[in-house]
Order: structure tokens, then sequence, then C-alpha cells
């Protein structure tokens, strides 16, 4: 019995203390620095709530469908007013030969307006609700982002938002974004200055709260396209606020036997299980070697190190590289720390 | 297809999967409520014509993997990874193809990209032969975006159930937080380390299936509102779908459907693997 314990044992010792993990790149993989934000969304749609029954002015830029989501929470009625004075009144289903169709699911309603024209149209509503309108195929569209993607405490805040009429920029409109915090508040509202050539954008010095998380970033334009066609934008954008979590050193490398090792010294503010990664490439960027470790670490002082195999670096001079450390939190996911060398 | 079968064949001809290897299907499902955990549930997701046509008439071994389908990819994969590794133990499973929908295309890279977060991941890792992702959001979905757009007035409903409430797994599935997992903790994309197995990915480009299908409606809806670039399925774009792996096939089966084995045959052809 002891003997097939034993046996168990050293079966999954390798499962029970988990050794560190190293590979290597495909050759011609190119070595690749975090993003400085994510990928800009793109948003052809806008948003709009009201508290009270209401009518709300959906501006089209026409040339596309619209397409107006109307979300309550309970059943509404809704009635379509198009710029040519036509209804679509809360009883009726619509037709394609009308151009307007009437989508109904439980308390949700769609409405799709078959072609726009590039004017104003209106829909009244008998309860709170908050209305989505899409124009899929608009030429106008707000591009936004929020940076950096990953934030350590103190790093300034770039709200960056684009407007464009195909290629063509939009100035003179008026931007403005709400950061809303990890716990779903809304806590501040900035209003983003335009450069003139369709960019909008604003800095701030710190996030209005220290709450680590994710930090959403919701942007709303209006304006008006040089031919005098007025247009409503919402885009949005995330960023995480880390927690900063420990202060990362100076890397050190070094020759052990076949290995080299990569080694640093690290403080650290929160105690807990993270994972140590180190990416290798070589001075023409070329990513080489990767290796990776669960690391229980303290609070304060503490001694970070792993080892790349010298065979995953392709023969390139260990003199000659460079080496990206990243510290990454498993009990709490988020960038601990990242540096460079 | 070809690639695949010649892949296939080298794979029994070199015998990478042992000469007795005991073969077995897990089934992880995407994000959704709660209570894709329970079993029933979970089954439900797929539907029982996918398990059987998946499973050759349920002659394959296999697991439906229920997870609460609100959580991150992190929670989720520990509840998946239980249940993997009960059932391989249990079984004798030691040649596992995964079959993902959706969100569970990121709960397996999860896994496969941080082997020393759970003890159970490396060896569930070891006993994978290869996974085949269908329309999984590996650089987020623009309908996720929208719970952040609607933030503060999201409530009930058709088209909310449809992209899921502002839960902790929508979270996780916006592009931004998909670019942010990426580029630290996910493998698998451009520049990233490799996975340790090969993923084949499955990408969903049509949106109207059914027309007495609601969900149909929705999800073309929801592809205009969300602004999503390029083909999608009404709810992942293809760019996203085939960011991570190699290109199996693409479907005109939407979201709704790809999961399952009617308005296209998607589990016939999953069944090629056995």
């Amino acid at each position: 019995m002891k003997k097939i314990t034993l046996l168990l044992l050293l079966t999954f010792a390798s499962s029970l203390f988990a050794a560190d993990v190293t590979g290597r790149f495909d050759a011609g993989t190119p070595y690749e620095e975090p993003a400085a934000h994510a990928p800009a969304n793109v948003s052809r749609m806008f948003t709009k709530s009201v508290t009270e029954p209401s009518s709300i002015d959906l501006y089209a830029t026409g040339g596309s469908g619209m397409i107006i989501w109307t979300i309550a929470e309970k059943p509404v009625a809704t009635k379509l007013r198009t710029p040519t004075g036509a209804e679509l009144l809360p009883f009726e289903g619509g037709s394609i030969e009308r151009g307007l169709r009437r989508f109904r699911e439980n308390d949700d309603e769609v409405l799709h307006v078959m072609t726009t024209a590039a004017a104003r149209y209106q829909l009244d509503v008998d309860a709170p609700a908050t209305v989505v309108v899409a124009e899929p195929e608009s030429t106008v569209t707000l591009s936004t982002w929020a940076a950096p993607l990953s934030r350590q405490p103190g790093e300034p805040v770039t709200l960056h938002a684009e407007l464009r009429d195909g290629d063509a920029p939009l100035a003179g409109a008026h931007v403005t974004a709400s950061l809303v915090n990890p716990r779903g508040r809304a806590v501040q509202q900035v209003t983003l200055t335009g450069n003139g050539d369709g960019v909008y954008s604003a800095t701030l010095a710190d996030l209005p709260m220290n709450i680590p998380g994710t930090w959403t970033v919701r942007f709303d334009a209006d304006g008006t396209t040089p031919a005098g066609i007025r247009f409503t934008r919402t885009g949005t954008g995330e960023l995480v606020a880390e927690r900063g979590a420990a202060r990362l050193g100076k890397i050190r490398t070094e020759v052990i036997g076949d290995m080299l090792r990569v080694s640093l010294d690290a403080t650290m503010k929160a105690a807990g299980a993270y994972r140590l990664d180190v990416i290798v490439a070589d001075r023409d960027r070329n990513a080489l070697a990767w290796g990776e470790g669960r690391r229980e670490l303290s609070l304060g002082a503490t001694k970070l190190e792993l080892d790349i195999p010298l065979a995953n670096l392709g023969g390139t001079d260990v003199n000659d590289l460079l080496v990206d450390v990243r510290l990454l939190g498993l009990d709490s996911i988020g960038v601990a720390g990242r540096v460079t060398r | 297809m070809k690639r695949r079968f010649l892949l296939s064949l080298a794979v029994a001809l070199f015998a990478a999967v042992p000469l007795f290897a005991k073969t077995g299907v897990v089934f992880i499902h995407g994000k959704g409520g709660s209570n894709l955990a329970q079993p029933s549930v979970a089954r439900a997701y797929w539907g029982e014509d996918m398990i059987r046509a998946t499973t050759k008439g349920f002659t394959i071994p296999y697991l439906v993997v229920g997870y609460d389908g609100t959580q991150y990819m992190w929670v989720a994969g520990g509840q998946v990874a239980g249940q993997i590794y009960n059932w391989m133990m249990a079984n004798a499973i030691d040649d596992i193809v995964i079959e993902t929908h959706s969100f569970g295309g990121v709960v397996i890279r999860w896994i496969l990209s941080n082997p020393t977060y759970d003890s159970r991941y490396q060896p569930i890792i070891n006993r994978i032969r290869w996974v085949n992702s269908i329309a999984a959001p590996n650089k987020g979905s623009e309908a996720a975006n929208l719970a952040g757009t609607l933030s503060g007035s999201w409530l009930t409903g058709w088209l909310v159930d449809l992209v899921g409430q502002n839960t902790d797994s929508t979270k996780n599935c916006t592009t931004s937080s998909m670019s942010y997992y990426n580029t630290y903790y996910l493998k698998g994309t451009a520049g990233r380390p490799a996975l340790p197995r090969t993923i084949y990915n499955i990408a969903g480009t049509g949106l109207w299936n059914d027309f007495i299908h609601t969900e149909d409606t929705g999800l073309a809806t929801l592809s205009g509102i969300a602004g999503m670039p390029g083909e999608d399925d009404g709810m992942v774009s293809q760019y996203s779908a085939q960011a991570v792996g190699i290109v199996w096939f693409t479907t005109l089966a939407n979201h709704h459907h790809n999961r399952r084995n009617d308005y296209r045959k998607i589990g016939d052809s999953l069944a090629t693997d056995f």
C-alpha cells in the first residue's frame, strides 16, 4: 500500500510542486511591447436615457439603415416620427414597403428604419427608458480609447476620441468622457479638447478615486459635419488601474551552466501568489524565448529569479539580449510590475 | 479539413497518442447565467443532437462541463478543471478532445496559458490532444462592449439576455479586457508564446439562419448596434474568433446556432476527430 502511495506521489510530483515552464518562440516572431492602449472602439451608435415619458430627438446622418432599441423596465409604447412627417404608431408593426418595421420581444422593442435621411427623427416613449440608436452603414464614426491599458498608481490617464466622416476629420464637436469606477459608478465627467483635426483628448494627472480594477470610460460626442448634418455618437474605452503591488529593480543576467539566470530585486507591497514572466528577444527585436513560474511572495524585499535554457536562445550573445520581466498577480489579477533591459 | 486529416493520420502512425489511449470528449459552454453550473442547463446549452453527433451516437466517452457562466475566466477555469480532472481520473481518459463554444474558448485558453496557476491544470493539459474552439471572443466582442457603454442603465430584457448582463464574464469579454489579458495572461495571439496545445478555430459568419427564432432577430440587431467589423455571427466577429489557432472552417451558423447541430451540422464535423 505504501509503495503504491509513493508511486502515485512520484507520478504526480510535478503537478503538486509546479516547476517553472520555459519555451521558445517560433522563428520570426517579433517581440511585442505591451500595447499602450486597447484597439480603438469604433462607434456608429449613440444612447440616450430618459427618466419620464419624453420625445427624443434622433439625428441621423443619412444613407444608412437605423436601428432603434428601446430598453425599459416595463413594456414601453413608442411612436416614431420621420422627417417627412410619416409616423409609426405604437400598435403598428410597419412593413418593408413603408421602410419602417417594429420587432417586439417581451419588454424590448426594436425599430428598423430601412434607409435614413440626413435629418431629425423623433421617438416618443411613454415610460423611462434607455434608447440605443445605431446607423451601421454611416460614414460618421467615433473611435475611442483610454490609456494606459495597464496603469500603475500615479501614471497620468489619457482619454482619446477621434471623429471622422469617412476619411475627413470632424472638428468643432463637443466631446465628453464619463469615468465609471470598477464598482460601476460614474464619478467624473471630463470635456475633451479638440485640436482641429478630428482628434479630441484630455489628460488627467490621476484617477478621481484610488480603486484598482477596470475603469470604463463612456464618450459622448455631438457635432455637425461640414455639410451641416448633425450627429451624435457614443463610444467606450477601458483601462486597468493596477494596485501597485510591487516595485521591481534592475534586471541582472548571468550564465549558470546551460541556463541564463534572470534575476532582479523586488519590493512587495502586497503579499500573495504571483506569476513571474520573462521574455527574451535579440537586438533586432525578434522574440527568442520565454519562461514563467509561480511565486509565493511575502511583503517587503525579495529576490526574483528564473532560468531560461541557453538552448532556447539560438546562440544569441547573452550580453546582447532584450529582457522583459513581468510580475502578474494570481490571487488578485493584475500587473504588479514590469521592467525591461 | 485535409490538413487535419493528415495530422490525425500522422498522430496515429507515429503514436503521439499512446497506442491504447482512451479517448474522451469534453464540452465547455460559453458565458450566460449562473444556472449554467447545473448539468441539465449546461447540456441544454449544446442541445442533445450536438452531443450525439460529436460523440458518434454517444459511443465516445464524454463530459459536458457546467460552470457558473457569470464569472471571470479564472473562476470558471477552476470549476471546469475540477470536473475534467475528476472525470479523466475516474475514467482513465488520457486523450481528450476539447470542444468549446464562445467564452468556453477563453476559459480553456486560461487553463492552457497558466499551467502553474492550479495543480490540476498541467495534468489536464498533458492529456489534451487539441481544442476545437467555436466562435471564441479571443480579441473580445464588440457586443460585450455594449454592456460597458450602457453601464448604469443596464436592465433586463431580450437583447440584454443575449449579450449577457454586465457580469464578470461579460466584462471579461470586452475588446479592451481581452487586449489586456492577451497582453499579459493569455498565450496564443500574435507575438505571445504559443499555447501548449493546438487550437482549431471555427468562426461564425452568418446572421439570419431561421426567421422564426427571435434570437436571429436579436443577433442581427446586436451586430448592427455593436459595430462589429467584418463578418460576425451576431456576437463574435470573425477576426476575433480567428485570432488564436488554426482556421478549421467558417460556418454560416450564427452564435445561437453554431453551438448546435441544427442549421449547420457542426457536430458532424467535430465527430471527424474520432
